[in-house]
């Protein structure tokens, strides 16, 4: 275990890193399927720059956005080092510290639009916490689910369907909370321009635009934790796993979001309280009949 | 109701003057006092369409200022135009608004841009800004097409109710793409009354071409009306110039016209289910439709010489003809754009979030339709039957079979099905036209306009039917005014977002595909020249 900062610090320069090329594979990929060039793959690095160059521009009569933007990423990069440090070293509290973290994390950014005036980023807002509240319990019970099922993060003796439905439900949540379609109406409805984003520019918009670039990396990385507790079991080929699930289910949700249209605000909660209840159902069934 | 029972009918109206009857129109002069029995014998008895109401300054012929009603018998294929004079001193006509509901905004214009006052209703400023000075109405003949008078900015404050949520769209907005502004009141989610303002732009076109371009000219600015449906507008112009002075047309150049017309007509609903598709975050259905439409483009430029703006009317027909090996390229592009086209559009439909949003969403019932005289997709989703390729056939139409199709649900769903099918449908009609394109001129080199006759002239455009109405004047239009067809069809979206969900606005909005440059078309301009009396008299519209 001596290697496990090593470890540790080549996962965090990956998760920290790798998030803005796999948003470039992200828009590579869809300009493909939509029959476009599209731009390169390091497009997302070079609006990051250009942000971050311009000047500060807060949203008016609001300072608190800005203290709430640097605490959401200084606890995006926390959240995201623990989830890599579970992994690597196997601890079981750190995992489950780093999905409350990213709770909390979840909450400032829907906290965020509300320190600014716009009707649009308060309507997105909305939006994103009705959204939020249901698939953050699913997140928080699924994943409390996984640690009940495999609390030493090492590979099963044998296969039980409950791991199968483990693994289908955290694939739901984390696509969800990537915030694709169909479930983007937070900040893609044209009818509330960007929706939460609006108010937000320069470096500010920067900051935001790269701790939702984390987040969305986290959300997957978790599926690729819990994949890789159930198969390799945690260390360097563990942490491999995840880092690699965490590509994969990028590219796999990037197919998946081109080829469907958006759901509507009265209808995406339902459709997710109607698979969340039957997925947690199922996964509570056999776990307890030992299936 | 045979055609001489409809003259009898209208005779019969205490205050009708005058009846003069021509193959498609039926024209009347009324005293003031018969407007209301005439509306409601041929709008409410006779279930006749509002076309539109034009507004004329008339004072250098007659000393009075003249409104004039269209109505249209569809299923007749027959327009009835009411004129009625009001007094130069205090220009006052009665309003039909409460028996037409679609006549609310051409009063409006007219009052507006001519100072022409309608009682029994409720008035507002419609066209004009509202820093724009009282007492000036642009269109009047004394108005000079350069005078530019002081006008002072005023905040336009449309909110009235300050308990409700007020969602602003436009004038500037991502989901729209020309300045226009709608004012949702919202609860929770739920659209529950909505206010619009348009005519921010002024472009002055129609004065233009009554002071200052010649019979020809104004074909290029009548094109210049609409960045989509262009061609539509300028084949109108042409119709109603030729109708007025009854220049028979070579058959070759309407097939060209009709031909173009089509072309149009693809080109312009593909780009709609592209925005549509977008609107609903399906992209790649946005990306390939436009995809396929770039192929119409290609198909438009080889015929025409132009992408867009195509400037290949004249009065008397078209400047290009189609040679063998042009007919030849276009088959072969519409048999791709064919098979392309049916192959997405059955993927779109079939994408569950695609139907889910526009299934139900922002209905437009029959009645509504019918009460507000809406025109195209909007009327023909809404259950009724209206085309003016049908209804009243103009260029090369009457050889071409094909279906209009209708839906009854009024809602998103059966405005993007009608469009689907007039896709093919259209590429159909360009097959059969192509095939059967009679030999000969493309066009008439020598013409006289004769003065003062009015005519009409109707073109079903991609967004329903362009409506051009012509005063001839001397060398250029005395009276010129083009009625788009979002014009017509934008007083229905206020049925159409009540009590449905915010979410669904901008899809409702685009789904009467507005086209806010065809709309804001009019305004401000003339010449100071000489006056010159012309005798008004029906022509053969």
């Amino acid at each position: 275990m001596t290697y496990g900062p090593v470890l540790v610090s080549i996962g965090l320069a990956s998760v920290l890193t790798l998030p803005t090329l796999l948003d470039g594979v992200e828009r590579k990929l869809k300009a493909a399927i939509q029959s476009r060039i599209g731009p390169p793959i390091h497009q997302t690095l070079l609006d990051l720059t250009k942000l971050f160059r311009k000047e500060l521009v807060l949203p008016r009569e609001s300072m608190h956005t800005l203290y709430m933007a640097f605490t959401y990423l200084s606890l995006s990069i926390v959240a995201i080092s623990s989830s890599i440090a579970s992994i690597a070293l196997g601890s079981i509290e750190l995992f489950t510290a780093s999905v409350i973290l990213l709770s909390i994390i979840q909450a400032i950014h829907i906290a965020m639009p509300f320190t600014t005036y716009n009707p649009f980023s308060i309507v997105g807002a909305s939006r994103e916490l009705v959204l939020a509240v249901i698939n953050e319990s699913a997140l928080l019970i699924t994943v409390g689910l996984a640690i009940l099922v495999n609390p030493l993060m090492s590979p099963p003796s044998s296969w039980r369907s409950t791991y199968f439905l483990l693994l289908l439900e955290l694939l739901i949540v984390s696509y969800i909370a990537s915030g694709r379609t169909p479930y983007d109406i937070a900040e893609a409805e044209p009818e509330i321009a960007s929706g939460w984003l609006i108010e937000f520019s320069g470096p500010l918009l920067g900051v935001i635009i790269y701790t939702n670039l984390l987040r969305k990396a986290m959300v997957k990385l978790i599926v690729g934790i819990v994949l890789a507790g159930l198969t390799t079991g945690y260390g360097s080929m563990g942490l491999l796993l995840s880092l690699i699930a965490m590509t994969l289910l990028w590219v796999a949700y990037t197919v998946a979001s081109t080829i469907v249209g958006r759901s509507r605000v009265d209808v995406a909660p339902k459709t997710m309280i109607f698979i969340h209840t039957t997925f947690i159902t199922l996964l509570i069934v056999t776990h307890v009949l030992g299936v | 109701m045979s055609f001489s029972d409809i003259v009898e009918r209208i005779k019969g109206v205490r205050g009708v003057t005058e009846v003069v009857t021509s193959r498609s129109a039926l024209f009347i002069t009324a005293t003031a006092d018969a407007l209301k029995p005439l509306a409601m014998e041929i709008y409410q008895i006779m279930g006749g369409f509002f076309r539109t109401c034009i507004g004329s300054d008339e004072r250098s012929i007659n000393n009075c200022f003249a409104i004039y009603y269209i109505f249209g018998l569809d299923d007749r294929g027959l327009n009835i135009v009411v004129k009625v004079y009001a007094d130069s001193k205090k220009p006052e006509l009665p309003s039909i608004s409460d028996i037409v509901p679609a006549s609310d905004w051409c009063e409006m214009e007219a009052r507006d841009l001519f100072g022409i006052e309608f009682t029994g209703r409720a008035s507002y400023r419609l066209i004009l800004p509202h820093g724009w000075p009282n007492g000036v109405h642009p269109l009047r003949k004394d108005y000079s097409y350069d005078s530019r008078p002081v006008t002072r900015a005023v905040s336009e404050r449309l909110t009235l109710v300050d308990t409700i949520s007020t969602v602003p769209i436009g004038p500037y907005h991502p989901a729209l793409h020309e300045p226009e502004y709608f004012e949702l009141y919202i609860e929770g989610e739920r659209v529950i009354d909505v206010k619009y303002r348009g005519f921010h732009v002024h472009r002055g076109i129609e004065k233009l071409g009554e002071s200052k371009l010649t019979y020809q000219q104004v074909n290029f600015i009548a094109e210049r009306i609409c960045g989509i449906c262009g061609f539509e507008h300028s084949t109108c112009y042409a119709q109603v110039v030729e109708s007025a002075a009854g220049i028979e047309v070579p058959e070759r150049a309407k097939f060209i016209r009709s031909i173009v017309l089509e072309i149009e007509r693809i080109h312009s609903h593909l780009l709609w289910v592209g925005v549509v598709a977008h609107l609903l975050g399906y992209d790649a259905g946005f990306m390939h439709t436009w995809r396929i439409r770039e192929h119409v483009m290609t198909l438009a430029e080889l015929l025409t010489g132009s992408r867009k703006m195509y400037g290949l009317n004249l009065i008397g027909g078209v400047r290009r003809d189609i040679d063998l090996s042009k007919k030849e390229k276009i088959l072969e592009v519409l048999d791709t754009i064919s098979k392309e086209y049916i192959e997405l559009a059955s993927l779109m439909v079939s994408i569950p979030q695609v139907r889910m949003r526009l299934k139900g969403s922002g209905v437009l019932y029959k009645e509504d339709a019918r009460k507000l005289s809406v025109v195209g997709p909007v009327a023909r989703a809404s259950g009724l039957r209206r085309d003016v390729r049908k209804d009243l056939p103009y260029a090369a139409y009457r050889y071409a079979s094909f279906n209009v199709p209708v839906y009854d649900d009024g809602d998103n769903f059966s405005r993007l099905m009608v469009r689907l099918d007039e896709i093919k449908e259209s590429i159909s009609i360009v097959k059969q036209l192509l095939d059967q394109m009679p030999p000969g001129p493309i066009k008439v080199e020598e013409f006289i306009v004769p003065e003062g006759v009015v005519a009409i002239s109707a073109v079903e455009a991609p967004r329903g039917e362009d409506v051009h109405f012509i005063i001839t004047g001397h060398g250029r239009p005395f009276r010129w005014r083009v009625r788009a067809p979002t014009y017509q069809n934008i007083p229905a979206l206020k049925h159409m977002l009540k009590d449905q969900p915010l979410a669904d606005a901008p899809l409702t909005i685009a789904s009467i595909d507005p086209c806010f440059s065809c709309t804001d078309r009019v305004l401000v301009i003339d010449s100071s020249g000489s006056k010159r009396t012309l005798k008004l008299g029906w022509g053969l519209g």
